[in-house]
């Protein structure tokens, strides 16, 4: 294992280098399965994702922009995305999760900026813990609007007024 | 008004959006910077938790799928996406008729129009310019070759960025459809466009090899609609 910067090999790799890009799956793919398992528990539509999510990153990498976030922040979102719409598009039976996220079990939460984590775990603590839920649930277990509502038994428009006023108060004090 | 975009764009972030929304607001991300940012900062704000998961070793044969039959079988240098294309001559065809860019041809025209369109590759146009200002790219396609073809004819550059050229169809999703060569014309092989829809197609600008994402993340900065001429 040699210790490249992410950043050189995405580098490497936005040239065509596929060494570079096996190497950068070997530092990368533990941590973006675990964020796609989240979204698709079933590990055969997991990996389906994960081989899309890396045939992505191969073909985009020169587009990703330093400014933006870490390399891992970028491959990491690029894993979500792919996962939610197979997801969508599969809709493999959504193995409902009844018990609630549980913010004290992030695993290590490395290649984030500390600070960025820190003021985001802030934020999410002050919402309501309903409203803490949803968010939670919808952006790293890909749960829909419709999913949201059947799980928790409120009509849609209330998980839509719930995730409005999460979304805002967050918001409001990550920026302010 | 600037609360209900980071709202749109915080609910298309996390997916909570029904699928009419989702269409319609990915529409509106093509043409509407604002959105685009909003989307952006979504992103920034919450994408630090996407790396607490923890961490699950795949199996050991995923690499190999990964590797054998999707992303480096392919080169995925950008420029090498695109053939060179000798468009010249399509473009002289385009100028010289003069009526190709004025929307659906009348119903007695065509007759006169094919004898001044000689080259079958004209069947489909499009005019991309900014709004209300004169075309910046011309935008060809023949259906029965299924190439598309790209000529700049007033194009500003761009440093450090790509544009990416985007086929609306209908009321679906913006499609990606390929990066524009930087020193040119562009032609696109086994391009499967449906022509009996309304087709719109647009030039957004991305980081350089394309939208990280897949969708549009850029302004839009020329669009226009593809309108089909007689064939003879």
């Amino acid at each position: 294992m040699t210790s490249e910067d992410l950043p050189d090999l995405l580098l490497a790799v936005a040239e065509g280098d596929r060494a570079a890009f096996a190497r950068f799956y070997q530092r990368t793919s533990a941590k973006l399965f675990g964020i796609v398992l989240r979204i698709l528990p079933e590990r055969s539509f997991a990996e389906d994702a994960m081989q899309e999510a890396y045939a992505k990153i191969w073909r985009n990498a020169a587009g990703y922009d330093a400014q933006r976030g870490s390399p891992i922040t970028w491959a990491a979102t690029i894993a979500r995305n792919v996962a939610i719409d197979l997801r969508r598009r599969e809709h493999p039976a959504g193995r409902t999760r009844v018990e609630d996220f549980d913010f004290d079990a992030l695993g290590d939460p490395s290649g984030a900026s500390a600070e960025q984590l820190a003021a985001l775990r802030i934020c999410l603590d002050r919402l309501d813990p309903e409203q803490r839920a949803l968010i939670l649930a919808a952006y790293l277990n890909g749960e829909s609007r419709e999913e949201l509502s059947e799980r928790l038994g409120h009509p849609t428009g209330t998980i839509k007024s719930w995730l409005h006023r999460g979304l805002a108060r967050l918001k409001g004090c990550l920026d302010g | 008004m600037a609360d209900d975009i980071d709202m749109l764009a915080g609910e298309y972030l996390l997916g909570t959006l029904d699928p009419t929304e989702t269409r319609a607001f990915q529409r509106r991300l093509l043409t509407d910077p604002a959105a685009v940012a909003a989307v952006a900062m979504w992103q920034d704000r919450l994408s630090p938790l996407l790396l607490t998961a923890p961490e699950a070793v795949p199996a050991a044969g995923l690499w190999a799928r990964i590797e054998g039959t999707g992303a480096s079988a392919n080169d995925n240098r950008p420029l090498r996406r695109w053939q060179v294309a000798t468009a010249a001559a399509a473009l002289v065809a385009l100028v010289s008729t003069g009526v190709a860019l004025s929307p659906r041809p009348a119903p007695v025209a065509p007759v006169q129009v094919a004898q001044q369109a000689p080259s079958p590759l004209l069947q489909s146009v499009a005019a991309l310019s900014e709004q209300g200002s004169k075309p910046a790219l011309i935008v060809t396609y023949d259906p029965t070759k299924r190439v598309m073809r790209v000529m700049p004819v007033n194009v500003a550059p761009r440093p450090g960025h790509s544009l990416e050229l985007w086929v609306i169809a209908g009321k679906a999703a913006p499609k990606s459809i390929g990066l524009m060569r930087e020193d040119g014309a562009t032609a696109l092989e086994k391009m499967a466009l449906d022509m009996r829809q309304d087709l719109t197609i647009a030039v957004t600008v991305e980081p350089k090899g394309g939208s990280p994402t897949g969708l549009a993340t850029g302004p839009v900065i020329y669009s226009g609609p593809m309108v089909s001429l007689p064939t003879s």
